[in-house]
């Protein structure tokens, strides 16, 4: 199996291309816009089957050429590029997977589906831990029930200690700032809607320690699919961020002194947009603690998928929570729950496991159950709550 | 069919033989130790007179109660007088050939209630003790769980009431206000680990989450009669009792208990002598056979909620099965949430009479009642049973 990842040098493609490496021994070719970030990465996995190499995801025909001689190529790059790297995927004749299109470039991939199926390749779009894992669990749930009404979906993370350490998210600081500033979409009665920013507000139960958290919508691209890839009559589909409330409050200062404004502004002669300001300074603060010998923090990444509907002629609910903590054998941390997923769905889409063709989320082509015990090989925990309701009187 | 209540003119039983009258059909003796507020009772509920025979009758009159169970021959006798008559009335009771249902025993008078077992299988009758909400319908949901599953470890019961009035009304306990005092001095007993244990008086806090509009409450250990025999009976490792109580309520008991008013010592006033807790209890009565005749309100403004977590294992998984049992006021026919109380002896009365429950000797609730007929009984009356049944998978 040969696997082409861009962005290989980020939190999350560093840690797939070490999945790749350590649970498939795969080929890899590790690439990212600067070779000596790629390389460095590369230095620390123990395996000689990966290849750093300098690459720029815009450029169509060099993508083309590297592209053609792998199996798979998985995106891990910005999502932005996702619309820029399918197509060449497409016309080179091999599958694709990316963690996600941020619901709006969702929509525009899903326009391939018919290309896909003529170059016979499948594009699976959004397999990190959400969208990916909470699409799957989406999906699980479907199967146990005869019909579906509602999907509901929760994510919370934290650490154990309460620390006052610096806010990092799990995940791109600038998909967290395009979340606190663009409006959410959800599924209410079969229609898609935009709904305002930080709306939806509820309490939700997760796993402890996270306990009861408030939790709001945010742009997500769950909505975005699962209505109609689930069907089974899917009415309504949400997506909820329980954020530590130490987290919310900084990211929202972020947000709101405008470091999620893409307009580039003059400061001292150099003229730069306060996202990419704040981008870079997350990646440089990232690459300092990957170098430091720090001792790990305990932390996790929690999701919860509620999925209710009937069964035999009852009220029926499927909940599924997804627990990933740090690993302190491999120093791990938890972001792998968005990095190994598109490392099992490579393999499967190598193996031929994966046999539906075209553009489709994970929902649409992945078997739930084998998948859950990919991810248990690395301490990615899911369990399953089947709840069955009888009412002993008329309603 | 014909049934005698003891206690009828209580807060409990004048709705017990309303249910026995309207629901069952059957008729009843309804007799009290005041023959007056018996027939206040019967009038103010507005009890067809013909189905009803009211009489004068101290459950701590044995002698009396002999004399009536033999010229009235009734089918079966229910007790919903205070639970220290039980086993002077089930002494006669199973001399007579009567079958016997109360609201239970508090614990203690339980279990001496169903030792003698023995006696009731020689003269073929049926006891089923502790039948009203709870005891009652817990245990009965207890062993609707305990069937859902194939091993039992825990059941934990949770009880909250309250109401959605925005005026801080009286702290009203939906059941004897007797109870409410024992229940806040007497240590609360546990089956843990197949043990009964006695616990502090409001020890074990936990937060639980009820119906709305309850929400979440913090409940507390209590004395009641569920531990006594679920345990046993159906095979659990631990039985807990805990009532979420609503924060006022909690607030006014507790005074009432700092002051004295549990005390049984008389105490001299003016020309009489009167305990503090015979005091409450009478001004208590008083207060509700007043309301009684008030108009009943229009809206549904109060309830009952239970809550009963069945912990164990089905097919090799963890799986729990939890009822709510929640009851509204029920604008419609006028009756209060405190009906959850007393439907539950009203029938077990009835299906006693009518050979659905025959098992020779002294049972609790969750042996002789069959649960899911039961449940339809309940929900017949606007007591609406929910059971979440829920299986855990690990794929780890």
């Amino acid at each position: 199996m040969k696997v082409l990842v861009l962005g290989a040098s980020g939190q999350m493609g560093g840690l797939t291309i070490r999945d790749l490496a350590e649970h498939y021994d795969a080929e890899v070719i590790a690439a990212d816009l600067k070779l000596d970030r790629i390389k460095n990465v590369v230095a620390k996995i123990k395996s000689d089957k990966i290849t750093p190499m300098s690459l720029d995801a815009n450029d169509a025909s060099a993508l083309k050429k590297v592209a053609k001689d792998v199996d798979v190529v998985h995106n891990s790059a910005w999502y932005e590029l996702n619309i820029k790297v399918m197509p060449v995927a497409i016309e080179a004749g091999v599958h694709y997977s990316d963690l996600g299109g941020f619901y709006d470039f969702t929509a525009k991939q899903l326009e391939y589906d018919k290309k896909a199926k003529d170059a016979g390749v499948t594009c699976v779009l959004g397999i990190g831990s959400s969208p990916g894992l909470t699409n799957i669990c989406g999906a699980a749930g479907a199967k146990k029930l005869d019909s579906v009404d509602t999907i509901n979906i929760y994510c919370s993370w934290g650490t154990k200690e309460k620390s006052e350490d610096a806010a990092f998210p799990a995940y791109s600081i600038r998909t967290v700032l395009d979340e606190l500033t663009q409006e959410p979409g959800i599924v209410e009665n079969g229609v898609k809607k935009k709904v305002p920013v930080l709306s939806g507000m509820t309490e939700v139960l997760m796993p402890e320690p996270s306990g009861k958290v408030v939790a709001y919508y945010i742009k997500h691209s769950e909505p975005q699919t699962m209505a109609d890839f689930i069907g089974k009559g899917t009415r309504n589909v949400s997506f909820r961020i329980g954020f530590p409330p130490n987290d919310f409050t900084t990211f929202k200062t972020l947000a709101q002194l405008g470091f999620g404004d893409k307009e580039k502004i003059d400061v001292g002669g150099n003229s730069v947009s306060p996202k990419e300001v704040i981008t870079a300074m997350y990646l440089k603060a990232l690459a300092e603690s990957r170098a430091s010998n720090d001792a790990m923090v305990d932390e996790y990444d929690f999701f919860r998928v509620d999925v209710t509907g009937m069964k035999d002629g009852r009220d029926a609910r499927a909940t599924y929570y997804i627990r990933t903590w740090n690993d302190p054998e491999s120093g791990i941390s938890s972001a792998r729950d968005t990095a190994v997923p598109p490392s099992i769905t490579a393999n499967w889409l190598a193996t031929g496991k994966i046999t539906k063709r075209g553009t489709i989320p994970p929902e649409g082509c992945i078997d739930p159950v084998p998948f859950f015990k990919e991810l248990a090989k690395r301490k990615i925990l899911v369990d399953e709550e089947l709840q069955f309701t009888n009412s002993f009187y008329e309603k | 069919m014909k049934a005698l209540v003891l206690g009828a003119s209580g807060q409990i039983g004048a709705l017990t033989v309303q249910d026995l009258v309207e629901m069952c059909k059957v008729d009843v003796i309804a007799s009290s130790r005041s023959l007056e507020r018996t027939k206040k009772a019967v009038k103010d509920l507005k009890i067809n007179p013909n189905k009803v025979t009211t009489m004068e009758l101290d459950a701590n009159d044995l002698t009396k109660l002999d004399k009536v169970m033999k010229k009235e021959k009734p089918d079966t006798v229910v007790n919903c007088a205070w639970y220290q008559t039980n086993l002077g009335v089930m002494s006669v009771a199973v001399k007579n050939g009567v079958h016997y249902t109360d609201l239970g025993g508090f614990f203690d008078t339980t279990l001496k209630q169903i030792a003698q077992s023995k006696k009731w299988k020689d003269a073929g009758v049926n006891a089923t003790v502790g039948l009203g909400s709870t005891p009652g319908m817990t245990n009965v949901a207890g062993a609707a769980g305990a069937a859902r599953l194939d091993k039992v470890d825990t059941i934990d019961i949770y009880c909250s009431w309250g109401n959605t009035l925005p005026i801080k009304e009286a702290g009203w306990p939906g059941y004897s206000i007797r109870t409410v005092i024992d229940e806040f001095t007497q240590q609360p007993v546990a089956w843990l680990n197949g043990k009964h244990k006695k616990m502090p008086i409001l020890s074990g806090e936990k937060e639980v989450l009820m119906q709305e509009p309850i929400g979440k409450v913090k409940s507390y250990y209590i004395k009641h009669s569920e531990p006594a025999t679920m345990g046993k009976n159906l095979k659990a490792k631990n039985v807990t009792f805990r009532i979420g109580f609503p924060a006022q309520d909690l607030n006014t008991f507790k005074t009432l208990v700092q002051l004295g008013f549990a005390s049984t010592k008389p105490l001299k006033a003016n020309d009489g002598k009167v305990s503090p807790i015979d005091y409450l209890t009478i001004m208590y009565q008083n207060a509700i056979s007043e309301g009684r005749g008030e108009k009943p309100p229009k809206e549904k403004f109060e309830f009952d909620d239970f809550r009963i977590d069945v912990f164990g294992q089905k097919n090799g998984l963890p799986a729990v099965a939890t009822y709510f049992i929640e009851t509204w006021n029920d604008p419609v026919r006028g009756i209060s949430s405190a009906r959850d109380t007393a439907v539950p002896p009203a029938i077990v009365s009835y299906w006693q009479g009518t050979k659905k429950i025959k098992a020779p000797g002294a049972y609790t609730a969750e042996v002789t009642v069959d649960p899911i007929p039961f449940f339809k009984e309940l929900g017949r009356r606007k007591i609406n049973v929910t059971e979440h049944f829920e299986r855990v998978t690990k794929y780890y």
